[in-house]
């Protein structure tokens, strides 16, 4: 019979290695590192992410003095200032919370705004805004369980 | 020389053995080749290098010198561990006294050499049942090897040497431990293997032997005579 060098093909490759029998240990441990990788992102990614751009953010709480409300253009002209993230009132209108990064925004920047303004107010708090959030959140476990 | 163009290529190889302050030349340079589909004798007295040949052709034994190459893979130029799925893959061996495992059933000695190759169970089970069934010990396979005869025992060694369906058969001295009939039975099981497209290699000094292979080769003194 005549030899043909394709007729063992399939077992030259398997003796050469050319040909892969089942997954190896390498591609096994490389999925299940990828998986828990993966898994883990999913888990820690949000927080990072949470806290990476929250990290310099202060909330300052400020309270009209006369106790109207707080004049639509005063509210925003505070979010026109650079580094001011958010402002808005709170439940009884009388109290202005403004978000900002301490990094760009002091709360002499602020209150210099207001007086030039002629608007009296007082800063009544400075907290770190994560902090406020975490006091808000627990604030509504209480009051809804 | 040949480049290729058989399925063993044996091109200048020798094989030396050290004995004490003595080289004693096993082989000498040899030259052959063996085509895909052939059953080949290799004969000679005792001593003349016949089953050093066979277990060098199997993967078994370095050569001093030369190469062999099978399916063009150079045999000895592979790596340790591709030298082993070599002999997984491609050679099968039938020794004289049957080397089979005494506490181990029928099926169980024909599924060994099945161990490792990542084969399921179920499919070791229909392949080594499809074996035993061609060398007609079907109805014995949950047998001890001692509750055979010793031509039954020669077949189930046949059926463990070609259940990884291997492109080579050695046979060494294949009846030497049997009766002229049994060992007829026997040799009958390996033509018809041979002529289902089975390569087989097989070492004898007995010359009854000779007139079932296509072709003998004749060593003495660890040259070739005739091939």
């Amino acid at each position: 019979m005549t030899y043909d060098p394709q007729k063992y093909r399939a077992k030259r490759e398997k003796v050469l290695g050319l040909k892969r029998r089942g997954i190896g240990f390498g591609a096994i441990a490389a999925i299940v590192s990828i998986c828990i990788v993966v898994s883990l992102a999913f888990v820690a990614l949000p927080k990072t992410v949470a806290y990476i751009s929250t990290r310099n953010l202060d909330d300052a709480i400020y309270k009209l003095e006369n106790s109207t409300s707080w004049p639509n253009e005063i509210i925003s002209g505070i979010l026109e200032i650079e580094g001011v993230e958010k402002a808005m009132t709170d439940k009884g209108e009388t109290r202005l919370v403004i978000t900002f990064d301490r990094t760009e925004v002091d709360t002499s920047m602020i209150s210099s705004f207001f007086r030039k303004k002629n608007v009296k107010s007082t800063l009544l708090n400075r907290i770190s805004h994560r902090q406020r959030m975490k006091s808000l959140n627990a604030e509504k476990e209480r009051e809804a369980s | 020389m040949f480049d290729h163009l058989h399925l063993i290529e044996i091109k200048q190889m020798g094989k030396d053995y050290i004995s004490g302050d003595s080289t004693v030349n096993a082989i000498k340079n040899m030259d052959f080749f063996i085509d895909d589909g052939e059953f080949v004798s290799i004969m000679g007295q005792s001593g003349s290098g016949k089953s050093t040949l066979l277990s060098i052709i199997g993967g078994l034994n370095h050569p001093t010198r030369g190469n062999i190459f099978v399916d063009t893979l150079d045999l000895y130029s592979l790596s340790r561990e591709q030298r082993a799925d070599f002999r997984s893959e491609y050679i099968g061996i039938i020794f004289q006294s049957f080397q089979l495992i005494p506490y181990l059933t029928v099926l169980e000695n024909v599924k060994l050499p099945m161990a490792i190759t990542g084969i399921k169970n179920e499919k070791k089970k229909e392949m080594a049942m499809s074996v035993l069934e061609k060398v007609g010990l079907q109805e014995k396979v949950d047998r001890l090897p001692d509750q055979l005869s010793g031509g039954e025992q020669e077949r189930v060694a046949i059926a463990r040497a070609i259940v990884n369906n291997p492109p080579i058969l050695l046979a060494d001295e294949p009846t030497g431990n049997l009766d002229s009939q049994t060992a007829k039975d026997v040799m009958d099981l390996l033509k018809k293997l041979n002529a289902e497209g089975q390569t087989i290699i097989m070492v004898t000094h007995n010359r009854e032997m000779e007139k079932y292979s296509s072709r003998t080769i004749m060593i003495k003194d660890g040259s070739c005579l005739l091939s």
